[in-house]
């Protein structure tokens, strides 16, 4: 984009919210700038021809998905419990909509930049891009041609500036005390880069009569009396702005700990707010999230809807599914959020950081530094030890041996949790988006199909407990509470007298690690697991075993604690390093065109 | 009068012989002894019917548990019983010679399970602990092994001596395992402290609503009656609260001083 004044190049100041010129420091209103440096999408590749999947996949939005309700809207009623804003504020608000939906759809003329290593690609309207990828974070040449692609109907501008960001980042980092000192280098963080992420934007609306079936009981002396009622009400609600981010390559993850982003911000796209940014382009069809929004509709407008019925009336349980939901592919657009991106490669693993670029919300992967903990957990060893000097009683060897036996089965568990964390990580069973993309794959579709399976039984039990009388509730607690103490206390002893003879414990611990081995063979660097559990594996019925002969022999139980301790130590060790694992990510292996993370640089 | 001289003065030697005799009793043929302090009143007392003492070792254990008796009743037993009989056995048996409320402690050694018990009552169990009453014979069960009764009795008393008095006693185990259990409490801290550093929690639905165009309208709500229903639930069945509840008073036994109604005590053990 060149300054008309002067011809210098035009960048968006997101202190401002305008673009200003770098040379003459003139600013402009962003849709009064247009841009025609960009030639046709004549392809100048250093590669062989081939089309990017995002042009066919942003066809598709329009044509393929299907109404949730089709029922008409009712009529307009008397609105009371509003909780919005006042009719001019309405209209407003209103018009800014329709000016997003209604904005100009030609095509968008970007250069694409493609990384050799990881397939990674970004969007620019400049032609000029640091060499360096944001996804892998490697040092390289991009390898760049003229794109074009359906540009979004709306855009959230950058309001945080990258000064701001570094800040909130360095703040945030130094909070992490056991984070690396590669990632307190100022150099480190001239690396953050401003990325547009496209986000899909849902207007959903629950409108029409709801007729909904209640009860009410009470005693009147030896009967008790249950009435039934239909309970009616007329429903005009909407939620305008569910956003959730149309591209596979960033992570689930991170657009829900740097949500929400502010609706309201949205404006009418215009190329000119591209200009010192980049972009990303959608691959993930709306569909995909569908169904989380008019969930997320559906529970906020029944918990209203549960409460407030005259003379006392209470909903019965599991009727959600009859408010009514509207939702229409015309009431859905895609849209630019802004995110600063970071990422901190280190091996074979990376950490990224990402700031919400409207709000400045932070979330990060964030590596541990290994020495750096291990020091802080031998030297915090040492109140602990001396506090254990004071408070700890006197037991019989074997009790003690016992004890620790235990502290290396909550090792073991530990580890086991672990591992299953890191796997669906890699594997990015959580991420929605990556696996809606890849459904192809046999594992990832089960996967996704069980954790559907969850949420449904979940949502279901939700809703048995939802509008139930409280007071019921409450007495049942109080009942099982009291029967679940005394069965506590009696384990507890029972518990105890078994624990105290370091039995089980090894026996559990080997089960614990099997555990984590069957999961190890999911990760890619499954070592680090085998070196940690199979010490511990070991030293538990070997220690065992050497308490068990030293009845009446002193050294024989230090031998025995000497060895337990040892496992324990090293298993937990290995812990560190599976914390590494689960704070970082493997290299991507985007599944763009040309990207290969195994290919040299 | 010299007739009357004689009988004078043997009737002065045998009150002589019983004085200076009485505070020490010997029961020929059952291995007991007993010294009774005369400032204090309690008593040392030594029941060996195992005979693991020889006649002079029970002297020199005896002596041992003379300066205890400044505190309250001192015993040392040996028996020989069924597994897990032992505490009962010792409890009951210091309550039936000395009641429910006279200090005191009881060393016993069962024979029959090869294990030495410790065991302090009625206010000398706050200064000897479980826990310390533990590590006394944790430190002399060796002694035990090795069939040497007396020094194994012995140093039960001095570190009893030791601890009254205010002073420390040995604890080498405890102390070397506390060094394993520390670093690994400290890693699991240190675990603790890294997940809540590196948490970032999802927005609320709260948050997201704030940054949407919301509205909540619902109106005209009523609600038409269509159907009631009755049920016969009398109340005093008692039966709503989910069961019977019976009160069970505690679990007190008022006897002749068999239990511990009255008393409380402390105890350690080892096996050898």
């Amino acid at each position: 984009m060149k300054c008309p004044r002067c011809g210098g190049e035009l960048r968006f100041d997101p202190a401002i919210q305008l673009l200003k010129c770098d040379y003459c420091e003139n600013t402009f209103i962003p849709s009064d700038v247009k841009d025609d440096a960009i030639p046709d999408a004549e392809e100048h590749v250093s590669q062989t021809d081939k089309e990017t999947a995002g042009n066919a996949k942003n066809d598709h939005m329009a044509d393929t998905f299907t109404p949730v309700d089709t029922t008409p809207l009712g009529e307009a009623a008397t609105v009371e419990d509003i909780v919005s804003r006042t009719g001019e504020e309405e209209t407003e608000v209103k018009d800014k909509q329709d000016a997003v939906k209604d904005a100009d759809t030609d095509e968008l003329k970007l250069v694409e930049y493609t990384c050799p290593n990881c397939g990674g690609t970004l969007y620019s309207v400049e032609e000029s891009l640091n060499g360096f990828c944001s996804y892998c974070g490697s040092q390289v040449m991009l390898q760049s041609r003229f794109s074009s692609m359906k540009p979004p109907k709306g855009v959230i501008p950058f309001k945080v500036d990258k000064t701001k960001c570094k800040s909130i980042y360095e703040d945030h980092v130094k909070k992490s005390f056991f984070a690396p000192k590669e990632l307190k280098d100022p150099n480190y963080l001239e690396q953050f880069r401003g990325i547009y992420i496209p986000y899909h934007v849902y207007n959903v609306d629950l409108k029409g009569p709801l007729d909904l079936s209640g009860k009410k009981e009470y005693r009147r002396g030896d009967y008790v009396y249950t009435e039934k009622y239909v309970c009616h009400a007329d429903l005009d609600c909407y939620f305008h702005g569910l956003s959730y981010d149309a591209s596979s390559s960033f992570d689930d993850h991170f657009s829900e700990t740097i949500a929400p982003f502010d609706a309201h911000s949205i404006v009418p796209f215009e190329p000119a707010y591209l200009t010192g940014f980049y972009a990303d382009m959608p691959d993930v069809g709306h569909e995909c999230y569908a169904k989380d929004v008019t969930t997320f509709a559906v529970d906020e407008v029944y918990k209203s809807v549960s409460t407030g019925w005259p003379g006392g009336v209470s909903l019965n349980s599991g009727q959600k599914s009859k408010i009514p939901v509207h939702m229409t592919p015309r009431d859905i657009y895609t849209a630019f959020f802004p995110i600063w991106f970071l990422s901190y490669k280190k091996g074979d693993r990376v950490a990224y950081a990402v700031i919400n670029g409207e709000s400045g919300k932070i979330s990060c992967d964030m590596p541990v530094n290994t020495r750096k903990f291990l020091a802080f957990c031998f030297l915090l060893a040492i109140p602990v030890y001396l506090l254990l000097a004071v408070v700890m009683p006197a037991m019989n060897p074997s009790k003690m041996i016992a004890l620790i036996q235990t502290l290396g089965c909550i090792c073991a568990f530990i580890m086991m949790c672990n591992v299953s964390s890191i796997v669906k990580k890699e594997k990015r069973l959580d991420d929605k988006g990556y696996m809606y993309k890849y459904s192809n794959d046999k594992d990832i579709m089960e996967a996704l199909k069980k954790k559907e399976e969850k949420e449904r039984k979940k949502r279901e039990k939700e809703n048995k407990k939802s509008g139930g009388n409280i007071w019921l509730i409450l007495a049942v607690i109080l009942c099982l509470g009291q029967f679940i103490f005394v069965a506590l206390c009696a384990l507890g002893y029972v518990g105890y007298t078994v624990l105290s003879s370091g039995m089980i414990q090894p026996l559990l611990t080997a089960v614990f690690i099997w555990m984590s081995f069957s999961k190890a063979k999911e990760l890619t660097a499954p070592r680090i697991v085998y070196k940690g559990g199979i010490p511990l594996m070991v030293a538990a019925p070997l220690a065992l075993i050497f308490s068990l002969v030293a009845r009446a022999s002193d050294p024989m139980f230090y031998v025995s604690a000497a060895i337990i301790g040892t496992g324990v130590i090293i298993g937990l060790i290995s812990i560190v390093g599976l914390k590494n694992l689960l704070y970082t990510r493997p290299l991507p292996q985007l599944a763009r065109e040309g990207g290969d993370t195994n290919a040299p640089v | 009068m010299r007739r009357f001289d004689i009988k004078r003065a043997f009737g002065l030697l045998i009150a002589v012989f019983l004085i200076v005799l009485l505070p020490v009793q010997v029961f020929a043929g059952d291995n007991v002894k007993s010294y009774t302090n005369s400032d204090t009143g309690y008593e040392a007392y030594v029941d060996d019917p195992e005979f693991l003492l020889t006649a002079s070792e029970v002297d020199r254990v005896l002596s041992s548990m003379k300066d205890l008796t400044d505190e309250g009743n001192v015993v040392f037993v040996t028996v020989n019983l069924k597994a897990g009989a032992a505490e009962r056995y010792a409890e009951n048996y210091y309550q039936d010679r000395y009641g429910t409320e006279a200090p005191g402690l009881i060393f016993l050694i069962d024979m029959g399970d090869r294990l030495l018990l410790l065991q302090a009552h009625n206010g000398l169990d706050s200064k000897i602990t479980g826990s310390k009453a533990n590590s006394i014979v944790d430190n002399v069960y060796t002694y035990a092994g090795d069939g040497d009764y007396a020094k194994c009795a012995i140093s039960v008393y001095e570190q009893c001596d030791d601890v009254l008095a205010g002073l420390r006693i040995a604890e080498p185990f405890k102390y070397i395992s506390n060094i394993f259990i520390a670093i690994i409490v400290a890693f699991l801290l240190g675990f603790m402290i890294l997940g809540i550093m590196t948490s970032t929690p999802a927005a609320s639905n709260k948050e997201i609503i704030k940054g949407l165009f919301s509205q909540l309208g619902i109106s005209n709500r009523n609600a038409n009656l269509i159907n009631v229903s009755k049920r016969y639930s009398p109340q005093s069945s008692g039966s709503s609260g989910g069961g019977s509840s019976h009160s069970s008073g505690g679990s007190y036994h008022s006897s002749g001083g068999h239990h511990s109604s009255g008393g409380h005590h402390s105890s350690g053990s080892h096996h050898f």
